[in-house]
């Protein structure tokens, strides 16, 4: 009897509890025009989703920038422009109005290099995937949880 | 800002191989931007590097949005593209070679023809190149690209000049005849126009007489308009550098003379009018329609110079005729009229009948008793 009671309410839990879809955040990279208020709107004429306020960022970086490279990998965003000296991981905080950034150095033998021909990617499995970013003719992973790996790991 | 690993890094880079392939994004953006230069090659093209790439390292595309997505889009619109301009070079070819017109004699009405052919094969042309560019779907942005393509110039100059040049040689041989058919009626009508003045100027002149003249130049003045007219439909369309040896021949035979000549005797015979019936002043106006076009069509092609100056006379004279009003029967009127006539006779029978019976006497047997 008690079995059964405890089947039963297991089964209950189960009913109550939230149901989950798959949902894969990521996109491709896009080139963002930045706006004289510092901001850019994430996607293309009247499909966006979001805005960034980058006017930290731009004051750290102290370089004048029309437009911004950006891409979105597993809800974080990953930021960068020519003749910037870092790239940017940017991860949105749970309520949604705020964005926690990180500087990443990914040339920290040089304090002042600047990254030039950059470009990012995603790279990797559907369930394990890096952006790849390439500058000055060079290329790092960053993985799922923001750490720079040689390769995609 | 620098990360705690910074030596880490510099290991890593150290290691890293310099960069040789394309990034698969950039293969792609490039694919898109060439199809916005119509240039459906060169994106065909990336698409297919891009692909390339994807197939030897798949990790280059961990979601397949890449394979089933954004390439598969472009390069359908890049083959759709591909396949409008296949089609509209086809068209070119073949109405370059295709559009010829059977030899139908030196006359006057053989270039009525010829224009009408050339038109119709023109409208044909058009129509043709509206439905290779709805043949397929594009998106809007290759689209504007494809119409700004230059094989659709090429068929739009084959449509507004190419055709009609193609009749040239034709017309360079009747120019000669035109003109001189011209001349020849121009002259007759001055000499009529000239009996017609000295014959007014004659006390003994009859009335029968005046209006012989009169019919003769009437014709003569028809006859010219129809040289004219055919004249201008050689010259019909844009001004093209193979018109050129047509538009010297009428220039030298002062096709000019005889335009501003009927232009001021159309002046004339509208002046001579005092008042015409609405259907007479329409036609007044037609004929003042037709030949602003052909002063249009003359003076764009340096065949005579812009007859501004005339045509305001002539304007100014077709507005001076004071135009019949025919009067008209005052329908309302009528039928008040009908309508009060009608009540009188009603009230009339009324009072006939109706009215004589209230006032009849009662028959004698009811009448009360009287002790």
């Amino acid at each position: 009897m008690k079995k059964a009671l405890l089947l039963i309410a297991l089964i209950a839990l189960a009913g109550c509890s939230k149901q989950m879809i798959r949902f894969d955040q990521y996109s491709v990279a896009m080139n963002l025009t930045v706006d004289a208020d510092s901001s850019v709107y994430l996607g293309d004429g009247d499909k966006f989703n979001g805005v960034l306020f980058l006017a930290p960022i731009l004051r750290e970086e102290n370089q004048p920038v029309s437009t911004v490279k950006v891409i979105q990998n597993y809800g974080r965003y990953y930021l960068c422009a020519d003749e910037f000296r870092n790239l940017w991981m940017i991860e949105p905080t749970s309520d949604g109005t705020e964005g926690k950034i990180k500087a990443i150095d990914v040339t920290p033998e040089d304090e002042t290099d600047q990254l030039r021909n950059i470009s990012l990617s995603r790279y990797g499995t559907e369930e394990k995937a890096c952006i790849r970013f390439r500058f000055n003719g060079k290329e790092i992973f960053i993985n799922q949880k923001g750490g720079l790996n040689e390769e995609c790991k | 800002m620098k990360s705690a690993n910074s030596w880490m890094m510099l290991f890593l880079l150290l290691l890293a191989p310099l960069l040789q392939a394309q990034d698969v994004q950039d293969l792609y953006e490039q694919a898109k931007e060439a199809l916005r230069q119509a240039d459906y090659q060169t994106c065909l093209d990336k698409i297919a590097a891009a692909k390339a790439e994807i197939s030897q390292d798949p990790q280059l595309d961990p979601n397949g949005v890449f394979m089933k997505r954004l390439l598969p889009e472009v390069e359908r619109n890049g083959q759709n593209m591909a396949a409008i301009m296949l089609a509209l070079e086809e068209l070119y070819d073949s109405s370059q070679s295709g559009v010829t017109f059977a030899d139908l004699g030196l006359n006057q009405e053989a270039i009525t023809q010829y224009h009408a052919q050339a038109r119709d094969a023109s409208d044909d042309l058009q129509r043709r190149r509206d439905e290779i560019l709805a043949s397929r779907e594009l998106a809007p942005e290759y689209r504007t690209a494809l119409l700004r393509a230059p094989v659709l110039t090429r068929i739009e100059k084959l449509a507004s000049t190419g055709i009609m040049e193609k009749l040239t040689g034709k017309f360079s041989q009747m120019v000669g005849l035109l003109t001189d058919s011209l001349s020849a009626v121009d002259n007759r009508f001055r000499m009529a126009e000239a009996r017609l003045a000295k014959l007014q100027k004659s006390a003994a002149a009859s009335k029968q007489e005046i209006e012989k003249i009169k019919g003769e130049m009437a014709k003569l003045n028809t006859e010219r308009l129809s040289y004219i007219n055919t004249i201008s439909e050689m010259l019909a369309g844009e001004a093209s550098p193979e018109m050129e040896p047509i538009r010297v021949a009428l220039s030298e035979n002062q096709v000019d003379d005889v335009f501003r000549g009927v232009i001021e005797s159309e002046i004339r015979r509208v002046k001579g009018i005092t008042t015409i019936d609405s259907v007479g002043y329409k036609e007044l106006l037609k004929d003042y329609d037709r030949i602003r076009n052909y002063n249009r069509i003359f003076a764009k092609n340096n065949i005579a110079p812009d007859q501004a100056a005339l045509l305001a006379s002539y304007d100014a004279a077709i507005k001076a005729v004071k135009v019949e009003v025919p009067k008209t029967t005052n329908w309302t009127l009528i039928y008040i009229i009908i309508g009060v006539l009608l009540l009188l006779l009603l009230w009339a029978l009324y009072k006939l009948f109706g009215g004589s019976k209230k006032k009849s006497p009662p028959p004698p047997e009811y009448k009360s008793y009287q002790p």
